[in-house]
């Protein structure tokens, strides 16, 4: 196991000195060579809990063991992890190889690598982030994604057990950040580093985990692999996170209980007159053909029910559905969460 | 060049405008220095060099440079450590120490003279027989504030080990690195066999009407500078580099001397530049702690006060001529400093 957090616990005070709880008693274990990520909205603890396994915070309690050693108090250079952060943190004044080359050139006596060697990792690593003939360029040269890979490679310059990215993609533009998290799943398979990264994108961590680790007011709501958790949400919270999605109030549902139906727009049914399947009446109130869907807002008739549908534009050719129309809607599958 | 009407002023407010900073700029700055140097020169070449050679003229000059030499010296390290300490760690009394910065610059420098003289003065209350413990004790501390700032950085970085470039609430490493500083500083101070012999004896160490006190003054009203600098610029910069820097195995040490200090070099020396300028310059402070003994305790300013008064015009603009000079060079320096890092700002 590379990574193995129990009960850890973080409170912070804001700044009106209010309490502020960003972990609440977290347990997780990360395997060797997994591609993990935290997913969650801000403030739900995922960088919490990234910095305290890197040793940049402090748990107020709880444990934190890094390949079989209690790492709880292990100052941040000896824990041999590799930190890769969001608005990058490169050295503005020294140039990429003098960046990649620094973890390597502070490294204790013993340990130090000769100059040469030092050197020549640096640039084998460059071209591992596909940026050789950039080696004298200062940080502010280069373009957001390179800056990066630059960090990542800087990273990676001294050996890390274990790679923590904290929203490595969320200053980036929306075609860099694609290209770049491919690349990013391409580089783990190749170096098979076990990588942890936060992101509050799920498209980002669907497409990139092994596993994704939802989290959700400093505790975890679900973890799993992409299917998993997509397919299967486990909560109401994991469910409305990951994608879109309906609520109704469900028709069986017994006098004291607060469960409801989860019904993804996909798999909402329209037809314009009632069926087995399409059994509530509602009004058409905006079609927007644009997109690799047709997306439609539709309004239960009689109730203050909003709907969001997604068809494809071959259906949408079959209804010619416009706005104000009277159709009937029905779930061709849905989950049901308990309150 | 967009001269659409209503967006930019009319032509002739515009040639007014500038016309009125041309005559100001002409008045009040070009006109004085054309006529320092114009009346410098007045009674000749001879009179001028005769002036500036005069054993109490370079002595006055040769005090000016020690005492702007020691006071970029300690503010150097005062300007590091208080802006390090404010921007990088979390303490109580915070709000406070930043006043405490900025008290040089509220006070009037009259006063902050009249203030070294009652306490180091002949006639000062320090001398009174009940408090005569006092003054040697204040002495002591006011000349191993250097030393204690030093040692207190030296000491807190060694014992964080870096944990400061965390930003967190200081350790009880740095507390006792504090204590036992402290403790290092008096012992050394107080167990120097002069200190004791002095202590024992008459106390004669003379710090008002001699150097040290010009020096003192002259470091206390040029404090601010370099810390107000720096503050600013260590709290934009941030600490994530310094994190990235903890996170790839540096230490405490490494860290300031690669990181964080190459990321304020500008900062800093614009501070020590603006720290010169008003330390050769200084008259109020210096002038109330000098006694005015010529050749002994007269920086240039004094000297050229006296020069002026004695209606030696031409020896007091020679010796202005020259202190104008230096402010040139240090407005050069400033303008090359400025143009250097603004441009390395806006590439970073």
């Amino acid at each position: 196991m590379s990574i193995r957090v129990r009960s850890l616990t973080k409170r912070f005070r804001r700044a009106d000195g209010s309490r502020f709880t960003a972990l609440d008693g977290v347990d997780l274990d990360i395997a060797d060579g997994e591609l993990v990520a935290l997913l969650g909205p801000s403030g739900s603890g995922k960088t919490t809990l990234l910095r305290i396994v890197a040793g940049l915070d402090v748990a107020d309690a709880g444990t934190v063991e890094l390949h079989g050693h209690d790492a709880t108090t292990t100052a941040p250079q000896q824990r041999r992890v590799g930190f890769v952060f969001q608005h990058y943190a490169l050295f503005r004044h020294m140039n990429v190889i003098e960046n990649i080359r620094f973890g390597l050139e502070v490294k204790p006596r013993a340990e130090r690598p000769t100059r040469a060697a030092a050197q020549a990792r640096a640039l084998e690593l460059l071209r591992l982030i596909q940026l050789d003939g950039y080696a004298d360029r200062l940080p502010h040269q280069l373009s957001g994604g390179q800056r990066q890979r630059v960090a990542l490679a800087r990273a990676l310059a001294v050996e890390p057990r274990v790679l923590l990215l904290d929203e490595p993609f969320g200053a980036l533009d929306a075609q860099v950040r694609k290209d770049l998290r491919r690349w990013l799943r391409r580089l783990h398979d190749e170096v098979g580093i076990t990588s942890v990264f936060v992101t509050h994108d799920q498209e980002e961590a669907l497409e990139v985990a092994d596993r994704v680790v939802v989290f959700n007011q400093g505790r975890i709501e679900q973890q799993g692999t992409p299917e998993q958790v997509y397919l299967h949400p486990a909560t109401p919270f994991v469910h409305s996170f990951l994608g879109s999605v309906n609520v109704f109030p469900d028709p069986s549902a017994s006098a004291g209980v607060n469960s409801a139906r989860y019904v993804r727009p996909h798999d909402i049914e329209i037809s314009r007159s009632a069926d087995q399947v399409s059994t509530l009446p509602a009004v058409v109130r905006l079609v927007a053909t644009a997109g690799p869907v047709v997306r439609i807002d539709l309004e239960q008739t009689g109730k203050p029910q909003h709907i969001d549908a997604e068809i494809s534009h071959e259906r949408h050719g079959e209804l010619g559905l416009k706005q104000g129309d009277q159709v009937f809607v029905g779930f061709r599958k849905f989950q049901l969460h308990g309150g | 060049m967009s001269d659409r009407p209503g967006l930019t002023e009319p032509i002739w407010l515009r040639w007014l405008l500038i016309a009125i900073v041309v005559t100001f700029l002409c008045g009040f700055l070009l006109l004085p220095l054309a006529v320092v140097v114009y009346e410098a020169f007045r009674q000749g070449v001879g009179v001028y060099f005769h002036a500036i050679t005069d054993p109490v003229a370079q002595a006055a000059i040769r005090l000016t440079l020690l005492a702007a030499g020691v006071s970029l010296a300690l503010n150097t390290v005062f300007g590091l450590a208080a802006a390090w300490t404010v921007t990088r760690f979390k303490f109580p009394g915070k709000s406070l120490l930043l006043t405490l910065i900025d008290l040089p610059f509220a006070v009037s420098p009259v006063i902050a003279g009249l203030v070294f003289v009652l306490l180091f003065g002949a006639q000062g209350w320090a001398k009174g027989a009940p408090v005569a413990w006092l003054w040697p004790i204040a002495l002591h501390i006011a000349t191993a504030i250097p030393f204690l700032w030093l040692t207190w950085g030296i000491l807190s970085w060694a014992l964080a080990d870096g944990r400061w470039a965390l930003g967190r609430r200081p350790g009880l490493g740095w507390w006792i690195g504090l204590a036992v500083t402290t403790a290092l500083a008096g012992l050394f101070w107080f167990s120097d066999p002069k200190v004791l012999a002095w202590l024992a004896s008459g106390h004669e160490f003379p710090v008002v009407f001699a150097s040290p006190g010009i020096i003192l003054a002259t470091a206390f009203i040029t404090f601010p500078f370099v810390a107000r600098e720096l503050i600013p610029v260590m709290q934009s910069v941030g600490q994530e580099e310094e994190q990235a820097a903890l996170s790839l195995g540096a230490g405490g040490w490494t860290i300031f001397w690669r990181i964080t200090l190459p990321n304020v070099k500008w900062g800093l020396l614009y501070g020590l530049i603006l720290c010169n300028a008003r330390a050769m310059g200084e008259f109020g402070a210096v002038s109330v702690v000098s006694g005015h003994i010529r050749g002994q305790t007269t920086t240039m300013p004094l000297h050229i006060e006296i020069l002026f008064n004695e209606y030696q015009y031409a020896a007091a603009f020679a010796v202005a001529s020259l202190l104008a000079m230096l402010a040139l060079v240090t407005l050069a320096l400033k303008a090359l400093v400025e143009w250097r890092s603004g441009h390395n700002r806006r590439t970073a």
